[in-house]
């Protein structure tokens, strides 16, 4: 189609849009294909392929030829005979044409079931789960839920209680009608006007004798939004449009039909019509779900900073992380701040790449070191240290739910092992995933085979193979469609299918199971009855009759390169780790409704990733060597504010196992863990596996009793969400560290580091260097130097008791402080 | 000496009974361990191991008496007093070391004029307090024997003293019968207790309160409570017969000793003063006791120059402590306690006791012992030379006396210079880099430790593996990983050796690690060998036909070539009997379990890759590997119509770790149907997950489901056995050994919660069934597991559809592959049998009661007959009623019962004769077990009745039987009863959370029991029993025969 546009050089202020600027009216192009069928339009100002300024009330619109095509009050228009006609906005900015192509006019138009009676049903809210789409209905009626069940939802209309509800000779007075439209007493009110266009589509698929299905209907394929990225000031408004792209190639508006939301109502709010308002600052998607497919638009409300350009240009750029911020920091007006010190650097590198604080000898070499590649060298030297491998295996051990509380001590060491052995051997992903999905063998031998004893009942192993490898909940389409996401209750079941076939036996130890792939073995759909062909999300079935093990099917196509979601799910919780906030911010919430916060920086990861052939190490160097991840936490006017889009490093607390470490690293007393919780919780058994000296990142079991770990947060390893750690500060985690026994237990221990400085007559300057540069990768300023040394000087002139208490205070309140217990 | 004590001495004497003694023990204490004792024997200041009673060490004194000893609270130091009566009385303070015995740096002092008779330590250990004949107490201080204090207030020998638990007071007391306390700090006397009315000899306090007590010539026991402004007579009982020579509490308080003149000594409760114990007869006069630290043990020491070590429970001698028996030999370090083979050594060997001449010799022919010769520091020093033929692993070198002794070391035979494992060496990334050949010394540190270590090897190379553990590691299962210098496993092997043949260079990886992950001191260590020694890890085929010659395949390495072997195993072997590779080489080898044969008796063929299919006789053998992953080998049979034929397959059961499946295909390869499932009700499981072996699972509702019937869980065919009684109970499914049984070819898998149950019927395979809203599943013929006793192998019953051409197909389901992975795949008729086992464990019978004996008859290859069981020469008194398996029962209970007035049974009565006699093709039978003949058992506190020997039920009614009990002893808590034995088809109806209950002091309950109408008519022996839950003891009335009728 041509398309018809006018340039028009406007001057707009500066930073808004750019000097070229045009208008233009959406969709570009319109296609009407039977007698009645609109299509709503909207009129804006483009700066490039970037929605600026919605000018659609403001536009003179006018049609060329009304016999062919007719525009409603609704910026909508509708086909009123075969032919084309021209679509003219004009705009004190500029002026705009579409041409707008009628068919088929002549053809009555016939209304399907699933495409329209449900979409108008469910934009109604007649299936949500206020109403009738509760699991028991409402006032007789039952509907799925948003319509999930098309073929139950139609017999209920049509047929149920002796086809009450419809009346083919008089539809006007079908019960469906007469409810919805108020004029006999509904409970759920007045639903649609008899005049709202979508009483007349319901009324003509009665008068049509309510089908099912017509003739070669087309279904539904997929859906866009336009338009696709918005860049409004705040208080603006615009309208998004959505387009259901259907299976003869046609496309079709149903921007009144979808279902809106914003992933940042803070920042950009959006209602039923799809009407956005730019109430904040920041980037929201906004989200349009129709007949399970979900389409997204962006919208960006820049900050209302005036920031030189040029802050951006010579802002560091490592490496192509940097590139992608920075690209998203200008769009949003936000200021990145400077890198951090060297002191910060490696503190901060060391607990996020290996779980523990550097030693004073290492922060005196790296400070001292004055090579250009001393952060590289350094992250190079991390990455292959024990302490890193037990970090990951750690994070991992969460992730698999490796725990006692689940698995028997052996097989929790089995599953350990495999996990350690992987991250030290620094497995590709995809090897590990496959690995992993495919294990057969003994529990023990094969410790991934105890994935499989974790987990069971098939659907559990669905949902939580889809969140741990694809980042992703299934659980709503176990029972129905999923109302936030694209995946359909068949979709769901068919992919059960592909481990309906595992069996678990006993071995001939106790404690030893085996996991085999058995020939036989279906998955039924619970609402069917009958096996669904296996098959991956959004992939052919597998062979019906295939000898081969399903799991490898789906491994296969899991670690293909094509797949969208596996390599975007790992790089997601690795970028988490370092950044301290996911790109999407819940590890395990990956979809098309949930837009990143940075779509570009997503994407660009992945795909590095899956080009070094899921190479764990590289990502992580990649993460931690960018200047991005190096940035001062320290705010800069103009950045305070974000905490998304990476313009500075977000400080966090250190995680329970890190921070427990930490003070048995500064105090230099261990913590001992020689009990381990029952399964239940509700006892204690002693356990001497774990030697003097383990750190709390060695170990392989959650169930392993500490107050303090579970205090901080520590994961019960009880379902497989990240969820389960808590991240956030409370009274009680602050109360257990000022008042609580592990760190005061720690200083007064035979084994405190001060007791040998108290012995050898150290001096309280050098003490409290000692303290500032194990604890916090510094020395301390002269004020607290004077300070805290006063306090042990003063101490000490009534004995070494007094001293050691001294010591033991000083060495208090730096453990104490947010400085030790937060990263940053 | 008091005149009544001599005239006893004199009675002694002139009667003959107590020669004059020449070493009396006249003091004891234990160590603050109880590991050994100080005793005062004679003249002697001894020391005695109270494990073995060996004499530690003994030191003499210059007098000619040691009268006390005191030990301080902290076991560092000991005062013995000596000396000669009339004459003086001496202290000797020792330093005491780690091993409890004196070390250098004695202090002695003179003390008193005559002898001391008692001494004591203060708490702190800073005082030494002692008494003497010359009437006077002296306090000394222990640091420098300083005199502190004298206290002169008795007026007559002072017999005994004792500071109390906190040290704040001292007692004492003496001929002047007056007990006499005082207030430490000021040494002020405070109390005067003059409540004795003869001599007191004793007085000691208790451990942890001020209660003081003492006891002497009026055979009195008196208990004092004390404070610093009082002093009241708690308690006075009159203790002996005879003057009470020493009194002790017990370490609690709890419990206190005397003995008395009389030759008595009794352990009293000092709750209530009474005598817990009373032992009469000792062989002579006791003068001193002591109370174990930690044990109900007591050493008495008397006059005849015995220390008696007494159980304080129940009064029986332990042992004799004195006089002290000869040190027994003990071994020691061994120095180095290990060697290479093909090297000389001189080995160092520490020992104990142990008396020359001594001669050496090693239990292995390879390794020879030469010079032997002690040191000068008492150790032996012995030449040994491990030859080239010496046996790798552990080697035990002895040393005789001429008397017999022995002692023995281990020496760890190296097959290579040893190498030690570094630390830090648990991934391949950081494993210990190490060059080959090289033995290596190892051990798993913690739990979950994983030893890696690398070494690099060109393609070509050969790496043969030995793993030696120590004898006494409990909990090492050691599984050895070879991997690939790009991370491949390679090999996997829990038996200890691994073989394998490079086919790259490059840097290898070897892993160990225990098959649960333990770790720790358990574990032990471990020595890895590590060459290119030869080492079979496996043999091909895995079987053969007895005496007929047939080429085996060996596989492993440093065999230079020579991997096959020529040879028949010997027309004698038996049926089954595994032939090992030794014998079949006729020269040893290292080989592990893989390395074994066993012998046949049909035709045997290997399967040919080359082939389609491999053709197996019928009957007949077949042998085959898996060589790659996901290979499926196929046979081919020929079979009849109505010929059933049994396939399985022999492999795990061998030891080959290998888990097949097997199907039966039709001629063109296509799985043949066996039976069409279709579903009539569903339930599902609730509660917990259930797995593999577990014959209960719990279901949501079974009200559609009736016993016998057939569901389908997953993939699982089972059988219902019994439905819940309860809400609370699990669905009873057939079982075998405790093992929930498949059918049809299923074998049983994990379930978990909320897994549909569907009750099935069967239907034949192509049948044309409307559908009911429940699956229909087809299952063919296939097999996983064949059940319990065919451990991972299959079993499969085939009845060929029609004559012809069949194929069976074999793969692994665990995807290994390689050496030792290989199975024998049998195919015959059914060979029928059967075989009776009954729990031979000691049995114990209440007199008048009886107890549930549970049979079990192991049905072989589908015998499914009745089976009659008798129990012959059952001691008398004993009676056991005639079992009737009936048809496909495999389990039994009955009551053996004793009646009250069965005599004892002799530990060796004759064996109990178990016969059970079946029909199998028309002949009878036999199958005889011995059971060992049944002990009696004290009666207890219940006895249940039936008050009927027979219970008629008419099938498909309920009948009741009324249970009484007889409470005894007392008891009156509740009693749970339990029927066990029923047939299947019959059940106890009114069962509740708690079981059947008899509420505290009832005695009894009716009992309904339900008949099936398709119970067969006949007679059924069950049991009844009632459980003493306190005790955990059972309680059976005699067994009653059910007889159902129509």
């Amino acid at each position: 189609m041509r398309r018809f546009s006018c340039l028009l050089i406007v001057l707009l202020v500066a930073c808004e849009v750019s000097v070229a600027a045009e208008v233009r009216i959406l969709p570009a192009e319109i296609r009407l294909n039977q007698l009645a069928q609109s299509q709503s339009i909207s009129v804006g100002l483009f700066d490039g392929e970037t929605f600026v300024k919605d000018l659609t009330d403001k536009a003179e619109l006018t049609i060329s030829d009304p016999s062919k095509v007719v525009l409603g009050k609704d910026f909508r228009v509708s086909a009123k005979a075969d032919g084309e006609a021209f679509l003219t906005a004009k705009t004190s900015m500029g002026v705009a044409r579409t041409l707008v192509k009628v068919s088929g006019a002549a053809k009555e138009g016939r209304f399907s079931f699933v495409n329209e009676v449900i979409p108008i049903l469910t934009r109604a809210g007649c299936n949500s789960g206020a109403c009738h789409g509760a699991l028991a209905g409402k006032g007789g009626l039952k509907l799925s839920l948003r319509g999930y069940d098309s073929l139950s939802d139609h017999f209920a209309i049509t047929r149920q209680n002796l086809s009450r509800r419809l009346n083919w000779a008089r539809p006007e007075d079908s019960l469906l009608l007469a409810k919805a439209s108020g004029i006999m007493t509904h409970g759920g009110g007045r639903k649609l006007a008899q005049d709202h266009p979508d009483y007349a589509i319901l009324k003509s698929w009665i008068a049509q004798g309510a089908p099912m299905a017509i003739p070669n209907e087309p279904q539904v394929l997929g859906l866009k939004t336009f338009p696709a990225k918005l860049r409004l000031k705040q208080g603006d408004k615009a309208r998004v449009l959505a387009m259901a792209i259907m299976s003869d190639g046609s496309q079709k508006d149903v921007s009144q039909w979808v279902r809106f939301s914003s992933s940042e109502e803070q920042a950009a709010p959006v209602d039923q019509d799809g009407w956005v308002t730019a109430s904040g600052f920041g980037e929201a998607g906004i989200i349009a779900i129709f007949s399970n497919q979900v389409a997204t638009s962006t919208v960006t409300s820049p900050f209302a900073n005036q920031v030189d350009s040029g802050v951006y240009s010579v802002s560091p750029r490592n490496n192509f992380i940097d590139n992608l911020v920075l690209e998203k920091l200008r769009s949003l007006n936000l200021p990145p701040s400077s890198l951090c010190s060297d002191e910060d650097f490696i503190r901060r590198v060391y607990l996020d790449m290996a779980g523990i604080l550097p030693t004073t000898a290492e922060v005196t070499e790296f400070t001292r070191d004055t090579s250009p590649q001393k952060r590289e060298n350094l992250v190079d030297r991390l990455l292959i240290r024990p302490e890193t491998t037990d970090y990951w295996s750690y994070k991992w051990s969460d992730m698999f739910l490796i725990s006692t509380r689940n698995l028997g001590q052996p097989s929790v060491w089995s599953f350990y092992q495999f996990v350690r052995k992987s991250v030290a051997d620094n497995t590709p992903w995809d090897v590990f995933a496959r690995s992993m999905l495919t294990v057969r063998g003994n529990t023990l031998s094969k410790g991934a085979a105890n994935y499989f004893v974790l987990h069971k009942d098939v659907t559990d192993l669905t949902e939580t193979t889809a969140v741990t490898f694809l980042g992703m909940s299934l659980t709503c389409a176990r029972c129905h469609n999923h109302p936030l996401e694209k995946w359909t209750q068949d979709q769901y079941w068919a992919m059960a299918s592909l481990f309906g076939k595992v069996a678990i036996k006993n071995g001939e130890n106790a404690g030893e199971f085996l996991v085999e792939t058995v020939p036989v073995g279906e998955v039924l759909h619970p609402k069917r009855g009958l096996p669904m062909p296996a098959a991956p999300l959004d992939f052919q079935p597998m062979a019906a009759n295939s000898p081969d093990d399903p799991r490898e099917y789906f491994a296969n196509w899991l670690t293909g390169k094509e797949n969208p979601f596996f390599a975007r799910a790992i790089v997601n919780r690795v970028w988490k780790n370092y950044l301290g906030r996911g790109l999407f911010e819940s590890e395990d919430d990956l979809r098309a409704s949930n837009p990143p916060s940075n779509q570009e920086l997503l994407d660009a990861l992945a795909g590095y990733f899956v080009r070094e052939s899921y190479d764990m190490r590289k990502l992580m160097r990649m993460i931690v060597l960018s200047a991005t991840y190096q940035r001062s936490s320290q705010p800069k006017p103009g950045n305070e504010l974000d905490e998304k889009y990476y313009s500075r490093f977000y400080p966090r607390r250190l995680k329970a196992e890190i921070l427990l470490d930490a003070c048995s690293q500064v105090t230099g007393v261990p913590t001992n863990f020689n009990q381990v919780n029952s399964r239940g919780g509700d006892a204690k058994t002693n356990y001497n596996g774990y030697p003097k000296g383990l750190r709390a990142m060695q170990l392989p079991d959650a169930s392993v009793t500490s107050r303090f770990l579970d205090a901080f947060g520590r994961p019960e390893r009880a379902q497989a969400c990240s969820c389960e750690r808590q991240t956030d500060s409370s009274v009680g985690q602050a109360l257990h560290v000022f008042n609580g026994n592990t760190v005061n237990e720690k200083l007064r221990s035979e084994e405190f580091v001060g007791a040998k400085w108290i012995k050898d007559g150290t001096q309280p300057t050098e003490m409290v260097n000692t303290i500032f540069m194990r604890a916090l990768a510094r020395k301390p300023t002269e004020k607290e130097l004077a300070k805290f040394a006063e306090v042990i000087q003063q101490a000490g002139s009534l004995g070494d008791k007094a001293r050691r208490e001294a010591l033991e205070d000083v060495c208090w309140s730096v453990l104490t402080s947010r400085e030790f217990v937060f990263n940053h | 000496m008091n005149t009544f004590l001599i005239g006893l001495w004199a009675f002694g004497l002139f009667v003959g009974q107590n020669p004059a003694p020449t070493e009396p023990v006249r003091a004891v204490v234990y160590s603050p361990q109880g590991d050994l004792v100080y005793a005062g024997q004679g003249s002697s200041l001894v020391m005695v191991n109270t494990s073995d009673g060996s004499l530690l060490k003994k030191i003499p004194s210059g007098f000619s008496q040691v009268t006390a000893l005191a030990l301080s609270k902290d076991g560092k130091k000991l005062a013995m007093a000596e000396g000669n009566p009339g004459q003086k009385g001496s202290i000797r303070i020792f330093h005491i070391g780690a091993n409890r015995l004196p070390v250098d740096g004695e202090l002695v002092f003179e003390a008193h004029k005559d002898l001391i008779h008692d001494l004591a330590f203060h708490p702190n250990g800073d005082m030494l307090a002692s008494c003497s004949y010359d009437k006077l107490v002296k306090i000394f201080s222990v640091q420098d024997k300083k005199l502190l204090q004298e206290l002169k207030d008795h007026s007559d020998t002072v017999n005994s003293l004792g500071f109390n638990h906190d040290g704040t007071l001292f007692a004492s007391t003496g001929s002047d019968r007056a007990v006499k306390v005082w207030e430490v700090a000021s040494w002020k006397k405070l109390h005067t207790l003059s409540d004795p009315t003869d001599w007191m000899y004793t007085l000691h306090w208790h451990p942890s309160r001020n209660l003081l007590a003492g006891g002497g010539v009026d055979q009195t026991i008196r208990v004092w409570d004390i404070s610093k402004d009082s002093a009241k007579l708690q308690n006075s009982v009159f203790a002996h017969s005879a003057p009470v020579r020493q009194l002790r509490w017990n370490p609690s308080g709890s419990h206190m000793v005397s003995v008395g003149e009389d030759k008595s000594w009794k352990v009293w409760d000092t709750k209530k003063y009474t005598e817990a114990l009373t032992k009469l007869g000792l062989a002579d006069t006791p003068f001193c006791v002591a109370f174990h630290p930690a044990k109900q043990e007591l050493a008495i020491g008397k006059m005849d120059s015995k220390l008696d070590s007494m159980d304080a429970t129940n009064g029986k001698m332990l042992q004799v402590l004195l006089p002290a028996k000869k040190p027994k030999p003990v071994a020691g370090s061994i120095t180095p306690n290990f060697m290479t083979i093909g090297t000389r050594k001189v080995l160092t060997l520490e020992a104990k006791n142990l008396q020359l001449p001594l001669t050496a010799k090693s239990n292995d022919p390879g390794v020879h012992t030469g010079k032997l010769e002690q040191s000068k520091t008492g150790a032996f020093v012995l030449e040994v030379h491990a030859t080239p033929i010496a046996k790798v692993g552990d080697c035990k070198i002895h040393l005789n006396s001429a008397s017999g002794e022995q002692l023995e070391w281990n020496l760890e035979i190296d097959r290579y210079s040893r190498v030690v494992e570094s630390n830090e060496n648990d991934s391949r990334v950081t494993g210990q880099k190490i060059h080959l050949p090289a033995t290596l010394k190892g051990n798993l540190s913690r739990a979950g430790d994983c030893d890696w270590y690398v070494f690099e090897r060109k393609k070509g190379d050969e790496i043969a593996v030995q793993l030696n553990q120590d004898a006494d590691a409990k909990n090492f299962s050691p599984v050895l990983s070879l991997h690939s210098p790009d991370g491949r496993l390679l090999v996997e092997s829990s038996q200890g050796l691994l073989a394998h043949k490079c086919e790259q260079e490059g840097a290898y990886s070897l892993e160990v690690r225990d098959r649960e992950f333990r770790g720790g001191t358990s574990t032990g260590s471990y020595r890895l060998h590590m060459g290119d020694f030869p080492l079979v890890t496996s043999i091909f085929p895995r079987g053969w036909k007895a005496g007929e010659k047939t080429i085996w395949k060996l596989e492993g390495v440093g065999l230079g070539g020579k991997n096959t072997l020529e040879a028949a195993i010997p027309a004698s072997a038996k049926l089954g009997e595994k032939v090992s590779l030794d014998q079949l080489l006729g020269k040893p080898l290292t080989g592990g379990d893989l390395s074994s044969v066993v012998a046949s008796f049909t035709p045997e063929v290997v399967f040919k890759k080359s082939d389609p299919a491999t053709l197996l006789p019928y009957p007949g053998v077949g042998n085959a590997e898996f060589t790659s992953a996901r290979e499926v080998h196929v046979w081919e049979i020929n079979a009849r119509k109505g010929q059933r034929v049994l396939v399985e397959t022999v492999a795990s059961r061998i030891g080959a770790p290998v888990d097949t499946f097997v199907e039966i295909l039709d001629s063109k390869g296509q799985p043949l149907p066996w039976k069409l499932l279709r579903g009539t009700a569903r339930t599902f499981t609730i509660f917990r997950d259930h797995d593999s072996f577990n014959p209960g699972i719990r279901i949501e509702a079974w009200n559609e489901l009736a016993v016998d019937d057939y569901v389908l869980i997953g993939t699982d065919l089972m059988r219902i056995r019994a439905l819940p009684r309860n809400p609370d109970d699990d669905c009873r499914f057939y079982q075998l050994d405790g093992r929930r049984l498949g059918y049809l070819g299923t074998t049983p898998t994990h379930h978990y919660l909320g897994q549909p149950i569907i009750k099935v019927e069967f239907h034949a395979p192509g049948s044309n069934l409307p559908p009911n809203g429940l699956p229909q599943v087809v299952l063919f013929h296939q097999n996983d597991d064949g059940g319990p006793r065919f451990a991972k192998d299959s079993h499969l019953v085939f009845d060929p559809p029609e004559d012809g051409k069949y194929l069976i197909r074999v793969r692994e389901m665990q995807d290994r592959h390689g050496a030792g992975i290989s199975y024998r795949l049998e195919v015959r008729p059914p060979e029928l049998d059967f075989e009776i086992r009954v729990n031979n464990n000691a049995i114990r019978v209440p007199a008048g009661s009886g107890i549930p004996l549970n049979v079990d008859l192991v049905r072989k290859d589908e015998f499914m007959d009745s089976v009659e069981v008798t129990m012959e020469d059952l001691p008398k008194g004993f009676h056991a009623p005639k079992l009737v398996f009936p048809s496909g029962e495999v389990s039994a209970t009955f009551s053996l019962f004793a009646e009250a007035n069965t005599p004892k049974v002799d530990a060796g009565a004759k064996d109990v004769t178990v016969r059970a006699r079946g029909v199998i093709h028309g002949k009878t039978v036999e199958r005889v077990t011995k059971l060992k003949a049944p002990l009696l058992a004290d009666p207890g506190d219940i006895q249940t009745f039936t008050g009927v020997e027979k219970l008629v039920a008419k099938a498909g009614t309920n009948t009741k039987l009324q249970v009484k009990i007889e409470r005894r002893n007392k008891f009156e808590a509740r009693v749970p009863l339990d029927v066990q034995g029923l047939p299947h088809g019959a059940r106890v109806l009114n069962v509740g959370l708690n079981g059947i209950l008899i509420t505290p002091r009832e005695t009894e309950r009716t009992i309904d029991i339900q008949v099936d109408s398709w119970l067969a008519p006949g007679e059924y022996p069950f049991v009844v029993l009632a459980r003493q839950e306190g005790k955990n003891l059972q309680y059976a009335a005699k067994s009653v025969m059910l007889q159902v009728v129509r």
